[in-house]
């Protein structure tokens, strides 16, 4: 199991455990079909610890790197 | 007057539909409590107000201005319910028509950005989708009107008597939660009791809020606890919203694999994607921000020194 952010661009994912994700963004990830069991990949990781460009259901989400990393994933 | 109101996810083109099928704005004023844009219009040519509301993914709010939406359901009164979703992000959009189909009023489904669909390869049969919601789903292009005409008269004629009612199955343990909820909204209200069954369990707070006028805290604490623990016991159960939600997707994801024909897409990358390689670089990002603020800030007709401060000013806040 490693955390999102480690997830290096062009690898799949999904994601196993959100229970440190803040409630509200873990409410508005839910909203948007993204939750335990969601396959996700990185398309882009900006420098500077900047935010991260995320595909899963079907969109590109931006995750801060903070928020990113409170999501633990699993490759698949 | 009837009243029909607009809902749909954001960025999926209502407030373009809007202008479509308005017009024109009867008047624009803010919602209570939030500086959030209250837009009401009259549908061309009819005695029909539509009501512009601001975009959710859900009715279950996380924010002031998403409230709008819930509180909107909640307490005003109004006919029907045009939903607008974007057919290129047709799975998402489902979630909202979901939830708006538990909610009962009569409904009909407009189809925007349905080119954008079939240029990604998703074909929808609309037929199949009228026999399985019970709802009619009308192909439109909010952006050029395409389609937008035959939108007005089943405007007028959506009437709660033609809809065949909506309904999930939420397994055994939901269902009876539901069935003891469901009596705790009184009888004088008009409101759906499934659906605010429903809202109490995934924790919409202005529901909660009004049930536990209706049943009492201790009451509802008790059911939602029973509910709870009953499936705790179930394999990874995590909360009753994420327990809703799955359902409702599972649900969804079987409805789109009946009603949707995926083609390969056409093997042009939209523009807009070309674009966004370029400015949202790693590398070339920042200095194309910078390349442009300076652009703008030079067309504005000031001295040289007075625009370089300006540059720089801008430049300090944004960082």
């Amino acid at each position: 199991m490693m955390v999102l952010t480690e997830l290096k661009p062009g690898f799949n994912a999904v994601i196993k455990d959100m229970t440190l994700v803040s409630d509200l963004l873990k409410k508005r990830l839910i909203d948007l079909g993204i939750m335990e069991g969601t396959p996700v990949s990185i398309l882009q990781m900006l420098p500077f610890g900047g935010p991260i460009t995320v595909e899963a259901a079907g969109q590109w989400i931006g995750l801060r790197r903070r928020d990113a990393g409170h999501i633990k994933v699993e490759l698949s | 007057m009837t009243q029909v109101a607009l809902l749909g996810n954001p960025n999926t083109g209502k407030t373009s539909l809007f202008n479509r099928i308005t017009g024109s704005y009867e008047y624009v004023g803010n919602w209570t409590g939030v500086t959030v844009e209250k837009k009401v219009g009259v549908l061309k040519g009819k005695n029909i107000q539509v009501i512009d509301l601001p975009g959710v993914y859900s009715t279950n709010p996380i924010s002031k201005d998403e409230s709008v939406v819930t509180h909107f359901l909640l307490n005003e009164t109004f006919e029907s319910i045009l939903n607008i979703i974007d057919a290129s992000q047709f799975e998402r959009n489902l979630y909202l028509t979901f939830q708006l189909l538990e909610y009962g009023k009569p409904l009909v489904v407009a189809l925007n950005m349905i080119d954008v669909a079939k240029g990604r390869g998703i074909h929808i049969d609309l037929d199949l989708f009228k026999k399985e919601l019970g709802v009619e789903g009308i192909p439109v292009i909010a952006r050029t009107g395409k389609g937008c005409d035959r939108l007005q008269p089943l405007i007028e004629q959506s009437h709660p008597s033609g809809l065949k009612p909506f309904k999930i199955d939420y397994g055994p343990a939901l269902e009876e939660a539901i069935e003891v909820l469901s009596p705790c909204v009184p009888e004088a209200s008009t409101l759906p009791s499934r659906w605010i069954s429903l809202q109490f369990l995934e924790g919409n707070e202005l529901v909660e809020k009004l049930m536990e006028e209706w049943a009492g805290k201790e009451t509802l604490l008790t059911i939602k606890q029973k509910l709870e623990q009953e499936l705790s016991d179930t394999s990874n159960f995590r909360s009753l919203k994420q327990t809703i939600r799955t359902i409702r997707s599972d649900f969804i994801a079987g409805l789109v694999d009946r009603v949707v024909t995926r083609t390969n897409p056409a093997h042009t990358i939209p523009l807009s994607e070309h674009i966004d390689r370029v400015v949202t670089n790693k590398f070339l990002g920042i200095p194309i921000f910078l390349a442009m603020m300076f652009l703008i800030l030079s067309s504005h007709s000031i001295g040289w020194g007075a625009h370089c401060r300006t540059f720089w000013i801008a430049l300090s806040a944004v960082l």
